[in-house]
């Protein structure tokens, strides 16, 4: 009997994991975002062998070109290729969304998990240091601490994960505070099992659906709010190739030469699309009573 | 329901004192010397010092935050490095130009995702329905600074129709609500389509249908009634965002609010400044927040009886 229950679970768990990926491949707009994101990766992977130029190369006879055959996407005022700073940026943004929000996710996990489980005491101060955070806007937060650390790129990455935290541990926490009363839980308890083994083996596995679907999106928000920080001159310092601070540069150049400032607002502006089109493809997969709302 | 408003009213207090203590902090702690801003390169090491301990840097930390706070109670946000003016007086002075924004922008959000929302809502899943949701992520997904840009390129560069900078009229009020009103746009269609899905999958407005209402009256008079209230919330939170994301904005537009300040003064490395930038938008993001809470639990009869 139990033998014939366990291996129907195993069935069910497996159905429903196919169910969740037919649903993912059937979406084509998620699997357009998962698309541009692949490619993306893969230019921000082998971008020295991808970019036509070195992205730092100055030449300033060639500065402020028009897109061109031998400039695909023009230069900017130091007559470096744009083509080939877009494709290194994708590394520098594309680093910062992954490592902003793995660190968030991470972060904001622990404190939720023990928010949620333990609860009382350290349940209201957890949630009233959250409240703290959450009462800074995101990006009024980010400025702030990049300004305590100084400015850069791994600066950026610590303001935005610690923006970003709040977000993951109320995920958690909800997440949590529904398993935490149920008999299995209990069943686990009376058999021995320590609270961490508890949290790790049985109730951290029932917010990954949250969290991943959170996490996607996250990652674009990430990437949009690094990109504000080095527009205004807080994110990567020049000459690092980023796209945030590539637009700030095309500023003083809208009326001559637009495409210094279009082209890297369009590589932004299309992969937190790819992003939030995966991420809602993913909510839609994981949940299909999403698709009524 | 007054027990609710004193309990939420209270609750700002501490809030508040964990906003004060960050900015603090993370100010204190930001690389620069105020004394050395302050007297410039040539001061002696005996000048320094002298200004250090008048200015209280050199008392212990904890010190120096009571006082900090028991002054900013008073009104007293310290003087900026670089205008000697008091803090408090530079960003009250910003505040309408970053209230007129956030105003407008609200404004424009709404008129644009409360209708396409509803439509969305209507005719789930047509091509209307489908357009209007991608266009929603496609807003979500914009870079403000870029979009921005792009509007100052094209409505006042080539165009020549609407100015680009300053804030000199309504004319130059509409590029930069714009840029800030189309994110929350895009939250607002969405919340709307999703509201109202769930209300009129609700048993009364199938009645309402049996009994033979025009289409018109059971959207209207039935569905978006009680299908408002989330979407009011979401309204009211937005325009607490705004105050924040209108940082961006100001800096591309050159707008003068608070925001536009308090980039300046990281960039002059004018951290009194900073400081009291970023606490009074953080206060007018709690009191808004605070608002729509008790807003909300009036108008939700449910609430209000159970509060009563």
């Amino acid at each position: 009997m139990n033998k014939n229950v366990k291996q129907a679970s195993v069935v069910g768990k497996r159905r429903g994991r196919s169910d969740f990926w037919r649903r993912l491949r059937h979406n084509r707009l998620a699997m357009f975002g998962v698309a541009v994101i692949a490619l993306l990766t893969m230019a921000a992977v082998f971008a020295p062998w991808l970019a036509p130029y070195s992205p730092t190369a100055q030449n300033l006879p060639q500065r402020l070109q028009p897109p061109g055959p031998t400039h695909l996407l023009g230069t900017d005022d130091f007559g470096r290729d744009i083509l080939s700073r877009i494709i290194h940026g994708a590394r520098a943004s594309l680093l910062v969304g992954f490592f902003s929000v793995g660190a968030a996710l991470v972060g904001g996990g622990f404190l939720g998990m023990l928010a949620g489980y333990y609860g009382a005491r350290l349940d209201n101060l957890i949630m009233r240091v959250m409240d703290v955070i959450l009462a800074l806007p995101t990006i009024l937060l980010a400025m702030v601490i990049v300004t305590a650390l100084g400015p850069g790129l791994f600066n950026v990455m610590i303001a935005v994960s610690v923006s970003l935290i709040p977000n993951y541990a109320r995920v958690v926490r909800a997440a949590v505070l529904t398993v935490r009363e149920q008999d299995f839980i209990e069943a686990a308890r009376a058999s021995g099992a320590s609270d961490l083994r508890i949290m790790y083996r049985h109730i951290l596995p029932n917010s990954f659906d949250p969290l991943i679907v959170q996490g996607a999106l996250g990652v674009a928000e990430a990437i949009l709010a690094a990109a504000s920080l080095s527009f205004i001159g807080l994110g990567a310092q020049p000459p690092t190739p980023e796209w945030g601070s590539m637009l700030s540069s095309g500023r003083a150049f809208l009326r001559d030469a637009p495409h210094v400032a279009t082209f890297p607002g369009l590589a932004i502006m299309l992969t937190a699309l790819a992003l939030n089109l995966f991420g809602d493809g993913l909510r839609d997969a994981l949940d299909p009573r999403w698709r009524r709302r | 329901m007054w027990r609710y408003v004193v309990r939420r009213l209270l609750l700002v207090i501490p809030v508040m004192l964990g906003v004060s203590l960050i900015v603090f902090l993370l100010m204190h702690f930001a690389p620069a010397d105020p004394a050395l801003l302050m007297l410039g390169e040539r001061a002696t090491e005996e000048q320094l010092l002298t200004l250090r301990q008048e200015m209280g840097l050199l008392d212990p930390l904890p010190v120096q935050y009571v006082r900090f706070l028991g002054r900013a109670l008073q009104g007293d946000l310290g003087r900026s490095h670089r205008s000697n003016r008091p803090v408090a007086a530079e960003v009250l002075s910003r505040m309408p130009a970053t209230a007129e924004l956030a105003v407008a922008a609200v404004v424009i959000a709404v008129v644009i995702g409360l209708p396409i929302g509803i439509i969305s809502a209507i005719k789930p899943y047509s091509f209307l329905d489908h357009a209007s949701m991608f266009m929603a992520l496609w807003g979500a997904s914009l870079p403000t600074f870029w979009l921005g840009l792009m509007l100052i390129l094209f409505f006042s560069v080539r165009l020549g129709w609407l100015p680009a900078s300053d804030r000199q009229g309504l004319e130059s009020l509409i590029l930069p609500a714009v840029t800030l009103g189309v994110g929350a746009a895009a939250l607002i269609m969405r919340m709307t389509r999703s509201s109202m899905l769930e209300v009129m999958d609700q048993d009364y407005i199938r009645t309402a249908r049996a009994k033979g209402l025009p289409e018109r009256a059971v959207i209207y008079s039935h569905a978006l009634k009680n299908a408002l209230l989330p979407i009011i919330t979401v309204i009211g939170l937005q325009f607490g965002s705004l105050l924040g994301g209108a940082v961006i904005t100001e800096s591309v537009f050159a707008w003068p609010g608070v925001g536009r300040l308090a980039v300046e003064a990281i960039r002059a490395r004018d951290y009194p400044v900073v400081q009291g930038a970023v606490l009074m938008l953080a206060l007018a993001f709690v009191l808004l927040n605070l608002l729509v809470d008790l807003l909300y639990a009036y108008i939700n009869p449910r609430l209000r009886t159970r509060y009563k």
